[in-house]
């Protein structure tokens, strides 16, 4: 009887536990505290994916363009390979970009009539790379130091419960004015954010329309990138992807960018 | 990247197999049977990725001299391939389908086959091999040959094509390895690959319709006689695969901070050739070829040189060359440069004999994107000739400058395009201007342009009558 007693008492305590932590646990989480959550998220030691982009203009005319991503962690910092595989008049066109700790990302854009990489200056990143809806520094993982970030509330985005978060970047790092970002309260993932250019306007949104887990990975497999001024999209779709491969370092090397 | 079925491997072969056992079909049946296996098990095995694109290129310029070419249609078709062999082994190869003509029907040709690329790369442990004809891409500047040498270039179009679409392909050994610090890049080439020239007979020839004029002018037949017996001739041995003509050349790569930059070292042969005179008759041959005077044509007829004595030889002198570029950012701005010093290059003196000196070249340049997708490019060329002396066309210290400005429209659809150079020392100048529309379904249209201005011995202003306007079509499939 008394171990009965005992048992359901536990169980009465957990429960509460469960309950205050859903309550209190994540109210206690700060802005900053969950975008660290997301820019330190497990997301694979190294991954490969294979992407559909349709670059959608005012009228409807789509166009596709299929391109392969390698990523790889370094500690803290991460390495990217981009490559563009069709269609033929882009194909060939490649992208490296690494992380640098306490600047700005240090990336090269290879183009095969060059024959060359070209790198990739700070006042680029403004523009959109390759004609998509993305920046150059769109195409990088900010560093949640770069911002200043405030907890605006929640939100339901789909069926998907998320913090609203908005980040403000510190003086000079962005060529936006502000970031509001949906973040996944389970998963701390972006499920959306809207950008705000330097006159406050709302410029672009970029929203995730699917989410799968794979390898045990949550992982946004459609997503739009919406250019609300020029009224252009960029759609993506990952048709395949692979993590934990064991990636070799010499995908990640200038050598590499300008192999044939 | 797709397995593909090789449907005309296994049509080919097939048809070989069926041929081949006509007369004893039961006897080698079987035999048959097993060969299409294994072939349909390599071709399962293969991966081919293939691509190419047709180029549709015509100028026309205006006739100044009788013998000019007023339109010349030029169309290529490259067919690239790259087949996965196995886990680490790939064949590249290309082949090109050139036809060129102009509106002379005695000069139609026949369409050229060519075999461009075509080597096999071979990954091993931390490095990878190449052997075969390929390509080299050397050093940082745009559209400038500084360290850029490895391979020959094709200026039977002067620069008409850029410095990407003039390289020739090199049969070498290639070893590249990555390591944590640095990566490196040694070459072996075993035999000698000079750039394409020609001396006499186009619109874009060193010595133009030099030639013809003679042939067609008034002028005795003892003149006539002379230039027709001037030829331009190769020493045999630098086309044979002897140890003599081995080639060497090695690149590391590292970075410093924030700045990429390579370390070179050359030994190769100087891939332009320099005329020399088999028998020293006080080089009145190449004074009139290169100044050609009523005084320098009386000067080489009185010394009745033989057919012999007229034949000028091409010299490509070895060359140790040692090298740096580098490349960063500053600010807004790209910064990139190369610097080589050049052990042994052929020049001609102001008497038109022949000399080498050790030279210097660097080169600078600075490129930058402005928001409204406005790029321009500049580059500084600097030429030293060290231990000088008088020579021909060439200063001391020669200075040129490149500019290149660009911008897109309709997300990159329209390509507004100037490309310029000014050779401040020898004040010619080239330009260039070419506006490009890319259509969805990957064709890219153009229109252009060259002019060509200065001196009549200076690089640009030789071919400034050959001003032109151009079409291009290039479709990627």
């Amino acid at each position: 009887m008394r171990g009965m007693f005992v048992k359901k008492v536990a169980i009465i305590l957990i429960w509460i536990g469960m309950f205050l932590s859903s309550v209190y646990g994540e109210e206690l989480l700060s802005g900053r505290e969950i975008m660290e959550k997301v820019f330190n998220r497990y997301d694979g030691d190294d991954a490969y994916f294979k992407i559909e982009m349709v670059l959608v203009d005012k009228r409807g005319n789509a166009r596709r363009r299929i391109l392969k991503v390698y990523t790889k962690d370094y500690g803290e910092l991460m390495k990217s390979y981009l490559e563009f595989l069709k269609p033929p008049d882009i194909r060939g066109v490649k992208f490296l970009s690494w992380e640098n700790k306490d600047k700005d990302d240090t990336q090269y854009l290879y183009l095969p009539a060059l024959g060359r990489a070209r790198r990739i200056v700070s006042s680029q990143k403004n523009l959109r790379f390759v004609n998509t809806d993305f920046t150059y520094e769109d195409m990088q993982r900010r560093h949640p130091d770069k911002d200043t970030h405030t907890l605006l509330g929640e939100e339901i985005y789909k069926e998907y419960p998320c913090f609203v978060v908005e980040s403000i970047p510190k003086k000079g790092t962005s060529q936006y004015s502000k970031r509001i970002s949906w973040v996944d309260k389970e998963r701390f993932l972006v499920l959306k954010t809207e950008f705000y250019n330097k006159k406050g306007k709302k410029c672009k949104i970029f929203r995730v329309e699917k989410i799968e887990k794979i390898s045990g990975i949550w992982t946004a497999t459609r997503t739009v990138m919406e250019d609300l001024i020029r009224h252009h999209k960029t759609l993506m779709n990952v048709v395949e992807v692979k993590y934990n491969q064991g990636v070799e370092d010499e995908m990640f090397t200038l050598s590499n960018l300008e192999k044939d | 990247m797709r397995c593909l079925p090789f449907p005309i491997l296994r049509k080919i072969s097939f048809l070989f197999f069926v041929f081949l056992c006509a007369g004893r079909v039961q006897a080698q049946e079987e035999r048959v049977s097993k060969i299409r296996d294994a072939l349909e098990a390599i071709e399962k095995k293969i991966e081919w990725e293939k691509e190419g694109w047709i180029k549709i290129f015509s100028w026309w310029n205006e006739k100044d001299n009788p013998y000019q070419e007023p339109v010349t249609l030029y169309s290529q078709l490259h067919f690239k391939n790259k087949i996965h062999l196995g886990d680490n082994l790939n064949l590249h190869f290309s082949l090109d389908a050139i036809y060129e003509n102009t509106l002379h029907t005695e000069d139609i040709e026949d369409v050229d086959i060519l075999v461009n690329e075509a080597y096999l790369c071979w990954k091993t442990g931390g490095g990878r091999f190449y052997l075969g004809n390929q390509y080299i891409n050397w050093g940082k500047l745009d559209n400038v040959i500084l360290l850029d040498r490895i391979n020959p270039y094709n200026y039977k179009y002067f620069i008409l094509f850029k410095k990407q679409e003039r390289k020739l392909p090199i049969f070498m050994l290639r070893y590249n390895w990555h390591q944590k610090n640095y990566d490196g890049e040694v070459l072996l080439i075993p035999i000698f690959k000079p750039s394409y020239l020609k001396f006499f007979g186009s619109d874009w020839a060193v010595f133009g319709h030099l030639k013809k004029t003679i042939e067609g002018g008034s002028y005795s037949s003892q003149v006539k006689e002379t230039i027709k017996a001037i030829e331009v001739v190769r020493e045999d041995k630098l086309d044979k695969y002897i140890p003599k003509n081995f080639q060497g050349a090695v690149k590391l790569r590292s970075r410093i901070k924030d700045i990429d930059f390579d370390v070179y070292y050359m030994y190769i042969y100087n891939r332009l050739p320099t005329l020399k005179e088999r028998k020293d008759k006080s080089n009145v041959a190449k004074k009139f070829l290169y100044l050609p005077t009523e005084e320098n044509l009386t000067a080489l007829l009185s010394q009745n040189l033989s057919p012999e004595e007229l034949k000028l030889v091409e010299d490509f002198p070895r060359l140790h060359i040692l090298g740096v570029d580098f490349e960063t950012v500053m600010g807004s701005y790209g910064v990139r440069g190369e610097v080589g010093l050049f052990l042994n290059r052929p020049y001609l003196r102001r008497d038109f004999s022949y000399v080498r000196k050790d030279t210097i070249s660097l080169g600078v340049g600075i490129d930058h994107t402005a928001e409204n997708n406005f790029y321009w490019n500049f580059q500084f060329i600097e030429d030293i000739i060290l231990n000088y002396e008088e020579l021909f066309s060439q200063e001391e210290f020669s200075h040129q400058v490149t500019l290149n400005l660009s911008k897109q429209f309709f997300y990159g659809d329209l390509i507004l395009d100037l490309d310029s150079s000014y050779r401040i020392s020898y004040h010619d100048w080239m330009l260039n201007p070419q506006i490009s529309y890319k259509l969805e379904k990957g064709a890219i249209f153009s229109l252009g342009g060259y002019i060509f201005e200065g001196g009549a011995t200076t690089l640009f202003g030789r071919y400034s009558d050959n001003d032109l306007v151009y079409f291009k079509v290039i479709y990627n499939f």
